[in-house]
C-alpha cells in the first residue's frame, strides 16, 4: 500500500502541473484555435483510410477521361492529373507532410537543444565552436543547400526527414542557449553548486525545467518550418516519389499542366493544407508562448482611467498646501473575482518644502498609492474614491492631456533600481535631455545642453560623465542621474519611491544628503517612500505609516518615533537593532503581511498585533484623530481617548 | 566557546584577469578582488564581515566555498588544508558549510515545491536515511512550523521572509558546521529582517553552527556577531569583537560607517561622516593606504605607505598610519 502512494507522487504533481497550465492556456482563444486545427488534421491523417472516399493508392480504374475533372458528387475536388480524386490524395498526403514535418522537427530539437544546452552551460571553447558552427549554418541558406544535398542523395522519405531535421535546427540552438545563459547565471544555479550538485544533476534538475517552456515553443515553429521545407523540395520535384505529399500534389499539378487547363482545385487543395498547417501551428505557437515564456509576462503601465463612484468627505483645501490627498482608495481588478482594495482611504497633505516619510512593508500599497497620485497604475488598478488636489485642482478628474502638463513638471518620480529606470544604450546625458525637451518645447540646443551640465552639477556628477552610459556609471550615480532627471523640469513635488533600497549604507546617505540639500536649495517638496524607519528618521517632517493598504498612524517624525501609538509603529520600532545597546535581543513582528487577495475581516494588522482583542478580528478600525495632524487607526486608541 | 582555531584564512588573494586585447595590443591587468585576508573563525563563533559594495566579501564567500579557487593563500578547516580540493572531497566538505544567499527570490527553483528544495542536498549527498524526518527537521528549525503546510507549496507562493526561511532549510538539512550568510536580510522588509537575524542567532546556541555573516550594514550585527571584521578594497581594515569595533573604532572607515547608520530617532541628530566618491576600482589600487583618497583624516605620507594592522588589543586590530607610533 505504502509503495503506491509513493509511485504515483510525482505523476500526480504532473498531472497537477498539467491542469495548472490547462487553466491558464484555455483563456487563449488563438492557442485554442491553433490546437483545434492541428487536431482536426491529424485526426484526418490517422483515419485517412476510413475518411477518404477513394482509394488514392490504386490506379487500376483510371480511365482517361477521369484526369482534372471539375469538382463533382462523386469527387469533391475533382481529380488530378492522374485522375484520381483529388481530396483523397489531400487526406492521405497529409500523413506524409505531417510525419515529414513532426520526425524532422524532432531531429531539430534534439540537435539545436543539445548544442545550446552545452554551449550555454559549458561556454568557453564549447561555446566558441558551437555558436561559430551554427552562425556558419545560419549564413547559408537552407533551401538551395537542400536542393543540393537532397538532389545528390536518393530522394527517399527517410533521407528527407534527415536533411531537413539537420539543417533546421540553427534557431532552436541560440534560443535555447539564450535562454540557458539566462537561467545559469540566477542564483538559485550558485545554490545547488554550493549544496554539492554535479553539473549533471544541475542541468537536470535546475537549467531543464526553465529551458523546456521556450523548448516547447520552439518545436512547435520548428515543425511548421519543416512542413513548408517540405513542401518546397517537393514542389521542385525532390520529394520521394513513391510517396505524396501536399508538395508533391502542388509538383504534379504545376508540371502537368493544371494551369494550363484550368483546374485550379489541383493545386488550391494542398495549397490550402499547408496553410491549414502552418497558421494553426503558428497559432498554437503564440498562445503556448503566452502561457509558458516567462519573459513575455505583462506589467504595462497604463493611464488606468478613474472611476470615482462617491464623492469624498473633505472639500477644502488649506492655504500653502501643495498637495492633497483625500481619503484615496485604490483597487485592482481581476477577472472573475471581487476587487482587491489595495489602498483604502488613505489622505495626507504636503506644503512646500515639506519632506514627508511614506514608510511600509512591500506589498502595503505604498507604490500603488504613489502610481495613483499621477494616474499612472497598471490597467487593472483603479481609483475608486478620493481626491488628489495638486495646488487646488484634482489630479483624479483631470483630463489626460492636462495631467499630461503636470507629470514631470509638476510632480516627478525617482523610481527604485536606477540601473531599470535608465535606457541601457543611450547616454545618460541624452536621456536627462530628452527629459528636458518634452516639457520645455522649442528651446535651443545650446539651452538644453547647458541645463543639462547644470542638472549634473546639481546633484553632484561633473560634466565630463554626461557622454556616458549608464552602465558606466556606479550604483550610486544612477540613482543621481535619476534624481537629476526628475529635476529636468522644475517640479515642485518630487516622489522618491525606495530610492536607496539597493544602495550600500554609505551611498544611502550620500543620497539622503543629496535630497535634503535640494530640498533646501529648490524648495522641493518630498514623498519619500521606503520600508526603514530609520532611514527617514532624520530628516522628514511627517510620518505616513502604511500597514496592508491603510493608514496605520499619520503623524510629526517626533510623535512617531517618540510617542508612536498605533502597535504597528511601535513593533517596528522595537525590530531596529539600536546601537547603543547592542547586546540587545531584536524584537521581532511573528508573521507576514496580508495578501491582498485575503485580507482579514477586521483590522488589517490584528493577526500580528500583540495587543489584539476580539474586537479586533471582526471590526476595522476607523481613523481616530488624536490630536491636531496625529491619526491612527486602532481599536485601542479610540478606548484610550 | 573554544579557542581552537576552526577554520583559518591566512594570505587569502583572488585576482580576476581582466586584460582586455584588441587588435593591436593586448594588455594583462587584473582586478584585485580578494587582497591578503587573515583571519580565524572559532566553534560556534558568529563573526561579521562588513563592507560596501565592491569591497571583496562576497568574492571571499565564494572562494571560502570552494566555487572559486583563490590565486595566492590558504583555507585550512579543522587543521586540514582545503584550499584545492578535488571535485570529491569538495563535495563531502560541502556538507560541513553551507551558503544562505542575499536574494531569496532569486536562490529557489521556481519550478520545484519546497520539498523537493529542501530535500534536494540529502539527495545529492545520496543521504536517504530517514530522509523525511530530516528535511521536517530541517524546516521547523528554520521556522517553517508546521512542515506539512509548506512542502507542496512553490516559492512564489511564499513571502520574501519564508523564502529565506527556506533558504535557511536547504542548508541546515545538511547539519552543516558553518553557515555562510551573503546579505541573508538585506533584500527583506525591516519587520522580518528581526526574525531571520533572530534565527541565525539561535542556530548557533540549538546548533553550534558558526556562522560568517556578509553585510554591508553594521548596523544589523550588533546582536549577534561575536567579532566583526570590516572590509575595504579586498583587505580587512579593521577586525575586533562587537564591542571594541562599534563602541571603539579606531580605523577612519569603521568610524564613517558606524556614523552613518540609520537611527530611528529624529532628536538623535549625530555627526555622520559621509564619504565622498564610491569604493575605487580594484584594478587601480591607490598607493599606500588604499583608503587614502576618501580618507577625511589622511595627511602627507598616507599615500605613499601602505599601513601593516596595529594590534590595540589580544583581539582588536586596525591597519591605519594614525595608529603606529
Amino acid at each position: 500500500m505504502q509503495s503506491t502512494v509513493q509511485s504515483t507522487k510525482p505523476q500526480n504533481q504532473l498531472v497537477s502541473r498539467f491542469l495548472g497550465f490547462w487553466q491558464v492556456f484555455r483563456k487563449n482563444r488563438s492557442g485554442l484555435i491553433g490546437l483545434g486545427m492541428l487536431i482536426l488534421i491529424i485526426f484526418v491523417a490517422v483515419f485517412a483510410p476510413l475518411i477518404a472516399p477513394h482509394d488514392s493508392s490504386s490506379s487500376a480504374n483510371v480511365e482517361i477521361g477521369d484526369i482534372y475533372l471539375q469538382p463533382s458528387a462523386t469527387h469533391w475536388f475533382g481529380t488530378d492529373d492522374a485522375g484520381q480524386d483529388v481530396f483523397s490524395n489531400f487526406i492521405f498526403g497529409a500523413r506524409v507532410s505531417l510525419t515529414v514535418g513532426f520526425f524532422a522537427a524532432f531531429i531539430s530539437i534534439i540537435v539545436g537543444g543539445i548544442f545550446g544546452l552545452v554551449a550555454g552551460f559549458f561556454g568557453g571553447r564549447w561555446e566558441n565552436f558551437l555558436m561559430r558552427f551554427t552562425d556558419i549554418m545560419l549564413v547559408i541558406p537552407d533551401l538551395p543547400l537542400m536542393v543540393v544535398i537532397v538532389a545528390l542523395t536518393k530522394p527517399a522519405l527517410l533521407n528527407i526527414i534527415f536533411v531537413i531535421g539537420l539543417l533546421g535546427w540553427t534557431t532552436t540552438a541560440r534560443v535555447v542557449r539564450s535562454q540557458t545563459l539566462a537561467v545559469k547565471s540566477r542564483k538559485f544555479v550558485l545554490r545547488a553548486r554550493a549544496i554539492g550538485a554535479g553539473r549533471g544533476h544541475i542541468v537536470a534538475r535546475h537549467i531543464l525545467p526553465l529551458v523546456m517552456p521556450i523548448l516547447v515553443v520552439q518545436a512547435v515553429l520548428v515543425v511548421s518550418l519543416a512542413i513548408l521545407n517540405e513542401s518546397a523540395l517537393s514542389f521542385l520535384g525532390l520529394g520521394d516519389p513513391t510517396t505524396l505529399s501536399w508538395g508533391q500534389m502542388l509538383n504534379y499539378a504545376f508540371g502537368r499542366g493544371a494551369m494550363s487547363t484550368g483546374a485550379w482545385w489541383a493545386l488550391v487543395v494542398p495549397g490550402f493544407g499547408i496553410v491549414w498547417v502552418v497558421l494553426g501551428l503558428t497559432l498554437l505557437g503564440q498562445g503556448l508562448e503566452k502561457v509558458l515564456n516567462p519573459r513575455l509576462e505583462t506589467h504595462h503601465l497604463m493611464p488606468g482611467r478613474p472611476s470615482v463612484q462617491k464623492e469624498a468627505g473633505w472639500e477644502v483645501v488649506k492655504k500653502g498646501t501643495l498637495l492633497e490627498v483625500q481619503n484615496l482608495s485604490i483597487n485592482y481588478v481581476n477577472e472573475g473575482k471581487p476587487p482587491a482594495r489595495a489602498v483604502e482611504n488613505v489622505s495626507f497633505t504636503l506644503k512646500e518644502g515639506e519632506l514627508i516619510g511614506l514608510v511600509g512593508e512591500s506589498g502595503c500599497g505604498k507604490t500603488t498609492l504613489m502610481l495613483a497620485l499621477l494616474r499612472l497604475l497598471p490597467a487593472a488598478g483603479q481609483i475608486v474614491n478620493g481626491k488628489v488636489f495638486f495646488n487646488g485642482r484634482d489630479l483624479v478628474t483631470l483630463s489626460d492631456d492636462e495631467l499630461n502638463n503636470i507629470r514631470w513638471s509638476g510632480i516627478s518620480i525617482v523610481f527604485q533600481g536606477a540601473m531599470n529606470a535608465l535606457n541601457p544604450v543611450r547616454p545618460v546625458g541624452e536621456q536627462i535631455s530628452e527629459a528636458i525637451t518634452r516639457h520645455l518645447a522649442n528651446s535651443s540646443k545650446e539651452k538644453v545642453e547647458a541645463r543639462v551640465i547644470e542638472l549634473l552639477e546639481l546633484v553632484g556628477i561633473a560634466s565630463d560623465h554626461k557622454d556616458h552610459y549608464p552602465h558606466q556609471y556606479s550604483g550610486g550615480m544612477r540613482q543621481r542621474a535619476m534624481i537629476a532627471m526628475a529635476l529636468a523640469c522644475n517640479p515642485q513635488v518630487i516622489i522618491a519611491d525606495e530610492p536607496t533600497t539597493a544602495l550600500d549604507v554609505m551611498i544611502q546617505a550620500q543620497i539622503l544628503e543629496l535630497l535634503d540639500d535640494l530640498r533646501k536649495k529648490l524648495g522641493l517638496a518630498v514623498i519619500f517612500v521606503t520600508h526603514d524607519l530609520g532611514v527617514v528618521a532624520e530628516m522628514c517632517d511627517k510620518v505616513l505609516v502604511m500597514y496592508g493598504g491603510v493608514t496605520a498612524e499619520y503623524a510629526d517624525v517626533d510623535v512617531i518615533y517618540n510617542t508612536p501609538k498605533h502597535p504597528y509603529t511601535q513593533e517596528l520600532l522595537k525590530a531596529f537593532p539600536d546601537l547603543t545597546k547592542p547586546k540587545k535581543k531584536l524584537s521581532s513582528i511573528p508573521g507576514y503581511p496580508p495578501r491582498l487577495e485575503a485580507l482579514p475581516a477586521g483590522c488589517r494588522f490584528a493577526p500580528r498585533c500583540p495587543a489584539a482583542f476580539e474586537r479586533c478580528h471582526v471590526e476595522q478600525p476607523s481613523l481616530h484623530i488624536l490630536a491636531d495632524g496625529h491619526i491612527a487607526s486602532c481599536h485601542i486608541v479610540e478606548a484610550s481617548r | 566557546m573554544s579557542t581552537e582555531k576552526f577554520l583559518e584564512v591566512s594570505g587569502l588573494k583572488k585576482y580576476f584577469d581582466v586584460g582586455r586585447s584588441t587588435l593591436f595590443s593586448s594588455q594583462s591587468r587584473s582586478l584585485h578582488a580578494v587582497d591578503g585576508v587573515d583571519f580565524t573563525l572559532r566553534h560556534s563563533e558568529v563573526i561579521a564581515l562588513v563592507g560596501e559594495s565592491g569591497c571583496g566579501k562576497s568574492t571571499l564567500a565564494l572562494l571560502l566555498m570552494g566555487l572559486e579557487d583563490p590565486t595566492e593563500g590558504t583555507v585550512m578547516y579543522e587543521g586540514r588544508d582545503i584550499t584545492h580540493l578535488g571535485d570529491h572531497q569538495r563535495k563531502d566538505l560541502r556538507r560541513k558549510i553551507q551558503m544562505v544567499f542575499q536574494d531569496p527570490y532569486e536562490s529557489l527553483n521556481p519550478t520545484q515545491t519546497i520539498e523537493e528544495i529542501v530535500t534536494e542536498p540529502l539527495a545529492v549527498h545520496g543521504l536517504t536515511h530517514e530522509r523525511d524526518e530530516r528535511v521536517k527537521k530541517a524546516m521547523e528549525d528554520a521556522g517553517l512550523k508546521p512542515a506539512e503546510v509548506y512542502l507542496k507549496r512553490y516559492p512564489h507562493e511564499l513571502s520574501g521572509g519564508q523564502r529565506q526561511r527556506v533558504v535557511i532549510a536547504a542548508a541546515l538539512v545538511l547539519e552543516p558546521e558553518i553557515i555562510l550568510a551573503d546579505e541573508p536580510v538585506s533584500m527583506l522588509d525591516v519587520s522580518i529582517r528581526a526574525e531571520i537575524i533572530n534565527l541565525l542567532a539561535e542556530l548557533r546556541i540549538t546548533r553550534q553552527i558558526a556562522v560568517i555573516f556578509i553585510t554591508h550594514d553594521l548596523g544589523s550585527v550588533g546582536f549577534f556577531a561575536d567579532r566583526v571584521a570590516v572590509m575595504y578594497l579586498g583587505r580587512i581594515v579593521e577586525i575586533g569583537t562587537m564591542l571594541e569595533v562599534l563602541e571603539k573604532p579606531q580605523h577612519p572607515y569603521t568610524k564613517a560607517l558606524i556614523s552613518v547608520i540609520p537611527v530611528p530617532n529624529p532628536r538623535l541628530r549625530r555627526e555622520r561622516i559621509i564619504l565622498q566618491g564610491e569604493t575605487p576600482n580594484p584594478i587601480d589600487i591607490p598607493t599606500g593606504c588604499r583608503f587614502h583618497p576618501r580618507c577625511p583624516v589622511a595627511f602627507a605620507t598616507c599615500n605613499a605607505s601602505d599601513p601593516p594592522m596595529v594590534t590595540l588589543s589580544k583581539t582588536h586590530q586596525a591597519a591605519c598610519l594614525l595608529l603606529v607610533k
